[in-house]
């Protein structure tokens, strides 16, 4: 039953790269920024989460909610400090980028400055599990997994049947004809960072109490995250979602056979892979109706 | 004087990675996260030639050159012919997972322990010496590779690739193979990036992964742009700065300090900034 | 003076919407065609499949005889097909001179070339550059060509960028509204511009044009493109005496979309 373990466990992880890969996807194709700092939006809500819980001894059920609307709150700071200036000068994609890595640089190493380098837990022992038969399904495993039904549908939802939503939609489609159509695009980028945000506080929140909080958090578990998005169709959210999920079961899968060192070269063979064979992704067909 | 002379050895190794750099992201618009990678493979793979198969250390430097070219050529065929974002991931994941591969490889890299007793650069039974030794003839690699890269900013080939850079699609249609083009400069970048490895490998005589993680792909992208790009004199001017700055803050005491982390932290700012206010970065000709 | 690119049946589909449907039309050696239609006919998706850019589920495009659906755009240009597109997009760093000999392949762009015998004064960089002068004072830009392009006026841009294209000396020129955007005098010199390609040097030109004034005065053949398919091909004159099928299709539109 260890495969079917290992399965379990790869959903599990597949749920947060898909939360992370949603969120990324989503400013991505909202606003054109290869946002790498995405990463360090989501080791903020580690801390933030820290900091509310420990040392402000917040209520779980105040402190989860609040990590993560601060970690919206921070990837929307992020976009009015960095990218919005970098807009008004007109930088291109290439310049954006080198600020984005800039950004991600100096926020993990403020981090690293303010709380040290070493793990912070949230909370002492193990967390509470029970047993399915020979399956061993933790807290984590569970949240993950309702987390994913309501929030991804919940999205999707937005999206389509909501004003914001769609404008978001009409924003990515064709910017130039949503700014002449009246879409206040500043303000939308608001809205896009905080979502895409919000989607990698949730994410974090999750992961927290099992990993506890590093400064360099965010880093390898953005290259599967991006994988992801590329693995279910650049340009199709929910593509980005199943991506997640096939990646984390995908590694997952993979500690039957090798070591666990081996990872992170057997995410980058499937990118190259997929770049090598079928770059449009899985869904790459729906990409052209639809880019959020 | 030992010290300024490292001071020394460690500008002109970083002004030959970010001439090579340069001409990955400052003239053909190549945005690679990777160079640092092949800096490393440069390295190791001339620090285990000489080391474990008994090379000389002229042999064993082209063929590092030989192989970071093969390894960037293979990596780039597939991510060169789709947009710049998706290289660009891949170059993230290929900085990854080199350093996975270096900690991993045992036979070849001794893991995580590196590999020691590189050879000095040598003619017959003549090897040269420390110090000022050392730093002639890294001066004169370092030399050379900036006079390659400096004839290659005078010939015909600067026009294509600025052409590539500022407008692919224009630049397909003018007859340029674009993706045939990059692959060719990005392997040329990675062999010139193996080659400032090999003189690493032989200053400090020792390689490890250290030396190869994210934080010195920044370094060099942030040395490229305070210098920057397209430019010469920036490939200097930028590792001069940014390797002679930070030693101010031996003289202010940075006693208990996260040197490391400040540094970071700095650099990181410093990126944001450049591009906000000067992305032409100091003596460099292009707006960004 | 036969058909230098033959257009045959071509289509394509994008998610569901059909661009370009059985499109069929012939270019003429040593002539002007002109593409017209209203916006969104397809007429740029059209010039994206000849030269390369886009794919093409069906159909087939000949250029000289041979097929070159398939082929690379960068193939496609070296084999004589060029083209320019709806902005300028002239690379703005560089001088005029620089653009334009930009559109030359030369040795010296290898790079042991370019480090053995790269610099500035060797024989073929010479040559490119007096065939680069040459084409510079065709389009009337010589005196401009060591300013830097991004310094030049908008209609001076549309010039270099079709001097850019020329310079490779290919057989058919596919411009795309060269004349948006410039003043009545400047396109009477773009005009003048596609006589001396067409009858000195014996190009033929394959043009999207708005501008019907243009389009009935140079023309020696027009096809009217709807909705991806042709719906109309003749001379100037056939066109013009289908005028209420014309209008139809072109006035209306034309005023909806605020022409």
């Amino acid at each position: 039953m260890l495969l079917l373990q290992l399965f379990i466990n790869g959903l599990a992880n597949g749920a947060l790269y898909a939360l992370i890969a949603v969120g990324f996807a989503l400013i991505y194709n909202g606003t054109r920024i290869f946002h790498i700092a995405h990463g360090a939006v989501f080791t903020f809500g580690g801390y933030a989460l820290y900091l509310l819980a420990l040392p402000l001894g917040l209520p779980w059920i105040v402190a989860l909610p609040a990590a993560i609307v601060a970690t919206a709150g921070f990837g929307a700071l992020m976009d009015a400090l960095v990218y919005r200036p970098l807009r008004k000068r007109g930088t291109g994609p290439a310049g954006m980028f080198i600020a984005s890595i800039g950004a991600l640089t100096f926020a993990q190493a403020t981090y690293a400055l303010i709380f040290g380098t070493d793990t912070l837990n949230l909370h002492q022992g193990g967390l509470p599990t029970f047993d399915v038969g020979e399956i061993t399904v933790t807290a984590v495993h569970v949240t993950a997994a309702v987390v994913a039904l309501v929030v991804f549908p919940a999205l999707q939802l937005f999206l389509s049947r909501t004003r914001w939503g769609r404008a978001i939609r009409a924003l990515a489609d064709n910017p130039r004809l949503a700014v002449v159509r009246g879409i206040d695009a500043e303000r939308l980028y608001i809205l896009i960072f905080a979502l895409g945000s919000a989607f990698a506080g949730l994410a974090v929140v999750i992961v927290a109490f099992d990993l506890g909080v590093r400064p360099d958090l965010g880093f390898t578990v953005m290259f599967v995250a991006l994988v992801a998005v590329i693995v279910g169709g650049v340009g199709y959210l929910p593509g980005a979602a199943a991506g997640g999920f096939l990646l984390g079961v995908t590694q997952s899968l993979s500690l039957w056979q090798l070591s666990g060192r081996w990872q992170d070269v057997v995410v980058f063979g499937l990118l190259l892979a997929f770049l090598a064979f079928r770059p449009q992704g899985i869904f790459g067909h729906m990409l052209v109706t639809r880019r959020v | 004087m030992d010290y300024a002379l490292h001071l020394m050895v460690m500008v002109l190794i970083y002004a030959s990675l970010v001439v090579s750099l340069d001409l990955l992201i400052g003239h053909t618009g190549i945005l690679s996260f990777g160079h640092a990678a092949f800096y490393g493979i440069g390295a190791y793979a001339t620090a285990s030639l000489t080391v474990y198969a008994g090379w000389d250390w002229f042999s064993a430097m082209i063929a590092a050159a030989a192989i970071a070219a093969a390894i960037a050529a293979l990596v780039g065929i597939p991510t060169l012919r789709l947009g710049g974002d998706y290289f660009i991931l891949s170059m993230f994941g290929f900085q990854l997972i080199v350093i996975t591969l270096i900690l991993n490889l045992d036979p070849i890299t001794n893991g995580p322990f590196g590999i020691r007793n590189v050879p000095r650069p040598s003619i017959g039974s003549w090897h040269v010496p420390s110090g000022v030794g050392m730093l002639l003839f890294i001066a004169a690699v370092t030399g050379i590779i900036f006079f390659v890269h400096w004839r290659f900013a005078r010939s015909p080939m600067k026009a294509m690739l600025h052409a590539i850079r500022d407008d692919e699609a224009v630049a397909m249609s003018l007859g340029i193979d674009v993706v045939r083009t990059k692959i060719l400069v990005f392997a040329i970048g990675g062999a010139f990036a193996a080659v400032s490895g090999s003189l690493m490998a032989f200053y400090f005589r020792f390689v490890t992964a250290d030396s190869f993680v994210l934080a010195t792909i920044i370094l060099l992208w942030a040395m490229l742009f305070v210098g920057g790009s397209c430019s010469i004199a920036g490939a200097i001017v930028g590792p001069a700065i940014l390797v002679l700055f930070p030693e101010v803050f031996r003289f202010v005491g940075g006693e208990g300090l996260d040197i490391p982390n400040i540094q970071e932290a700095l650099y990181g700012l410093l990126l944001i900034l450049l591009m906000i206010f000067r992305p032409q970065g100091l003596v460099g000709r292009r707006a960004g | 003076m036969g058909a230098i690119l033959q257009v045959q049946e071509i289509s394509q589909s994008f998610g569901g919407l059909r661009a370009v449907d059985s499109a069929s039309f012939t270019v003429n050696d040593t002539e002007i065609t002109s593409l017209i239609g209203p916006n969104g006919a397809g007429k740029t998706t059209i010039f994206n499949i000849i030269s390369g850019f886009l794919p093409c589920e069906s159909g087939t495009i000949t250029f000289r005889g041979q097929p070159i659906i398939g082929l690379k755009p960068f193939e496609i240009a070296r084999r004589g097909v060029a083209r320019t597109f709806q902005d300028p997009r002239v690379f703005p760093e560089m001088s005029v001179l620089e653009n334009v000999m930009v559109g030359i392949r030369q040795r010296g762009e290898r790079p042991l070339w370019a480090l053995v015998r790269g610099g500035r004064v060797n024989a073929e960089w010479r040559r490119v550059r007096e065939r680069s002068e040459a084409i510079l004072s065709t389009v009337g830009l010589i005196d401009r060509a060591s300013d830097l392009a991004r310094d030049l006026s908008f209609g001076e841009q549309r010039f270099l960028s079709i001097a850019r294209s020329l310079v490779g000396d290919p057989a058919i020129i596919m411009m795309d509204e060269p004349t948006v955007g410039l003043d009545r005098g400047t396109a009477a010199k773009l005009l003048e511009l596609f006589s001396r390609l067409v009858e000195v040097e014996r190009k033929a030109l394959l043009v999207i044009e708005h501008n019907m004034d243009v389009v009935m005065s140079v023309s020696a053949k027009v096809v009217l493109l709807v909705q991806g398919a042709v719906v109309a091909s003749g001379t100037p004159g056939e066109i013009r005496s289908n005028r209420s099928m014309v209008d139809a299709y072109l006035g209306r539109k034309h005023a909806a979309a605020g022409h």
